[in-house]
């Protein structure tokens, strides 16, 4: 989850865009583009094979759902849902708060004459505990989603173990799996994960069928361990925030990481299915035609890349090297500040903002002034992911004083 | 949580004052304090969600919960976004405003249901919900609402670019502005939609406003393509530098979409394209007599 954090704000195709305009073959060698290039690109006017669906068992519920399903939270058209459901994707997950509950409606266009041929999971609102604030949620998105049954329901966002345990939540969920108004119970988790899929685990009772979890290329071990004792434990395991952000394509020209990173989540076999979300036709297309595909040595060597263009400049906001900085300099701030001129959003004048927001006597000027220096006679400040922190400050009084 | 910094906040002094600081209405006052989240915090609050806001220019969410006196646990909550500009705010709010809900007279548009209140007022986007319960007294919300409307910029009314739909046929309030990929299509950057009902029957029509003539027969010629790949049977016309097409389209059904300068003009899930043709020469004047930008 730390890299979703690190990069909100910019959507999945915006994200960095700094040092990703070398040339395809920049980024891959000549035979490794080849095998690249034949099955990556899919925009709209290019002829597209929509791939046979590949299913994967979800857990003990029993469910065969393809590999790549379909996230409908960002999705304004029903008829974008209705082709990739008409195309064999076979599973397609919403939530009560998705738009205030639009989300639901608009998937509930979409399944209009094909919801014998669809699992649609939703989610509670993340606040809701209470039997009563269950069993309304269920029942407005049931509504919303013209169906009379929810294959899952999930809780949503999670980020403790307490959550998991609430004997009124199931009471509520039971009742209403009882009058066959829902059928599994799964939750959703960002945040320590590892906690609440560990909690899962604990429950005797093991009330919860599925767990929607942030996987992506750049996860932590711990939270590929956990995957794989649960889906052990035969929870089925559904992977989101697979891009960990976002990328643009058009950089990369026919290469797409976005595809790479796909299919570097389902290589695990622990993991059902993933649900990107899709905007739109393009994005769809770029998604469905991961099915079947295997994450290749083109894959891996995309995504080292990728990630490498990136993390010279890259900084994670944590703040960790203002410790070390003897004069006070607002160092996150500043590469900020950086990234609003540099990355994605390309605006001076918002970086030039948030510059002035700063304390001139926390700005990069005062780093002029400063006599501290390391054995090598360079700057002090430490960057725990190896960030220049000198060349950045030097950056922003160039292109921000 | 992370949220912007006190920093961000004072950079924005337009939404400093926004909420009301006190009480929001009669017996509902604010718990702790505002809080405000950028583009890069904008996930701490909506999660996934903020993705939508992006390609409407989102800048700032200035956000509070506002708690009932005598039962603490029912509250309201207040966002408050700032959207790139008037057409980015409507843009937000009709991604969000469901048919069904009651319109009310609350900035430049609102509308209310019993959980909900909905507007948008000049760049500004607001929602608010009610948590804790089922459903809060609408003179609450309505009374919160327009406090919030008073410390918002004033005078806007709805973006002039809806003009283009003030025909008979469109359905009132069913007007959408898509920022990113109109109809689902990536090469549809961005444009209007609305319902409009033709012959008793309900179809979709859309404008896409491009920056030249050149653009828009680019965008023409990338529809045409995508149709002619797609496997559909399409009937391309020309006459005095303006294009007409004619075809199924894969999702949408019949289509019929003219280039006119530098607009496209089109229908979908239409039964007769004399109709469409029809809509579209209405649709026509509203643009020569209210241009897009």
């Amino acid at each position: 989850m730390r890299e979703t954090k690190e990069l909100a704000g910019m959507n999945r195709r915006e994200f960095l865009r700094i040092g990703l305009a070398g040339t395809t073959s920049a980024l891959l060698g000549g035979n490794a583009f080849a095998e690249a290039a034949q099955y990556y690109a899919s925009s709209e006017s290019q002829h597209f094979a929509f791939p046979k669906p590949v299913y994967r068992t979800l857990g003990r519920t029993g469910m065969q759902i393809t590999v790549v399903s379909f996230g409908a939270m960002l999705t304004p058209e029903p008829e974008v849902i209705q082709l990739a459901l008409d195309h064999g994707l076979n599973y397609v997950d919403t939530a009560r708060k998705y738009m205030d509950g639009k989300n639901e409606e608009i998937v509930g266009k979409a399944l209009k004459g094909r919801r014998d041929k669809v699992y649609v999971a939703t989610k509670t609102l993340p606040a809701s505990k209470s039997k009563e604030d269950i069993i309304r949620d269920v029942e407005t998105s049931l509504k919303a989603l013209k169906t009379d049954y929810i294959d899952v329901i999930q809780l949503h966002n999670l980020t403790d173990r307490e959550r998991v345990f609430i004997p009124e939540t199931r009471e509520a969920l039971t009742r209403l799996r009882d009058q066959g108004k829902v059928r599994f119970f799964g939750v959703t988790t960002h945040k320590n994960q590892v906690e609440v899929l560990t909690a899962l685990m604990d429950d005797r009772d093991r009330f919860f069928d599925t767990a929607l979890v942030a996987y992506n290329f750049k996860s932590e071990n711990a939270i590929a361990d956990v995957i794989a004792k649960a889906a052990k434990a035969n929870i089925g395991i559904i992977a989101m925030k697979t891009q960990a952000g976002g990328y643009i394509t058009e950089e990369m020209g026919p290469i797409s990481p976005h595809q790479a990173a796909l299919k570097w989540a389902l290589q695990n076999s622990n993991i059902t299915a993933a649900i990107p979300g899709m905007k739109d036709l393009a994005q769809f297309k770029e998604d469905v035609a991961v099915m079947g595909m295997p994450f290749q040595y083109a894959d891996k060597l995309i995504l080292q890349r990728y990630s490498k263009a990136v993390d010279p400049y890259y900084c994670s906001l944590c703040g960790k090297c203002e410790d070390t900085c003897p004069m006070g300099v607002e160092i996150s701030t500043i590469n900020r500040a950086l990234m609003y001129a540099e990355g994605a959003y390309k605006s001076k004048e918002l970086a030039r903002s948030t510059y002035r927001e700063i304390l001139r006597s926390a700005s990069a000027s005062v780093c002029l002034k400063c006599s501290a220096k390391d054995v090598s006679g360079t700057c002090v400040a430490r960057c725990i992911n190896g960030l220049n922190i000198a060349a950045k400050m030097e950056r922003a009084r160039q292109l921000l004083v | 949580m992370l949220c912007a910094s006190a920093a961000d906040y004072a950079a924005d002094s337009s939404l400093e004052k926004v909420l009301p600081i006190a009480e929001c209405a009669g017996d509902w006052s604010m718990e702790e304090k505002v809080t405000f989240y950028n583009r890069d915090t904008l996930f701490d609050r909506i999660d996934g969600e903020a993705e939508i806001y992006f390609p409407y220019g989102f800048e700032l969410l200035v956000s509070a919960r506002y708690a009932n006196k005598q039962n603490p646990q029912h509250a309201i909550e207040v966002d408050v976004y700032k959207m790139g500009s008037l057409i980015d705010a409507f843009g937000m709010y009709a991604n969000y405003r469901r048919a069904d809900d009651r319109a009310i007279k609350v900035g430049a548009e609102g509308t209310i249901n019993s959980s909900q209140l909905l507007f948008y007022q000049d760049r500004y986007f607001v929602r608010m919900q009610a948590t804790g319960t089922l459903s809060i007294e609408k003179n609450v919300f309505f009374e919160c609402a327009k406090k919030i409307s008073r410390n918002l910029p004033a005078g806007a009314g709805r973006p002039k670019e809806l003009e283009a739909f003030s025909i008979p046929a469109v359905v009132r309030e069913s007007e959408r502005y898509i920022a990113q990929s109109l109809l689902g299509y990536a090469f549809f950057p961005r444009g209007l939609m609305a319902d409009a009902m033709t012959g008793g029957e309900l179809v979709q029509v859309f404008i896409v406003p491009a920056d030249s003539q050149d653009a828009a027969q680019k965008d023409f010629k990338h529809y045409h393509e995508y149709l002619q790949k797609s496997g559909s049977k399409v009937q391309v016309t020309t006459s005095q530098d303006r294009y007409y097409l004619e075809a199924v389209d894969p999702l949408y059904g019949n289509v019929f979409v003219e280039q006119y300068g530098r607009y496209l003009i089109g229908t979908v899930k239409i039964k007769e394209t004399a109709a469409a043709k029809q809509l579209a020469e209405q649709l026509r004047k509203r643009l020569d007599n209210s241009p897009i930008h």
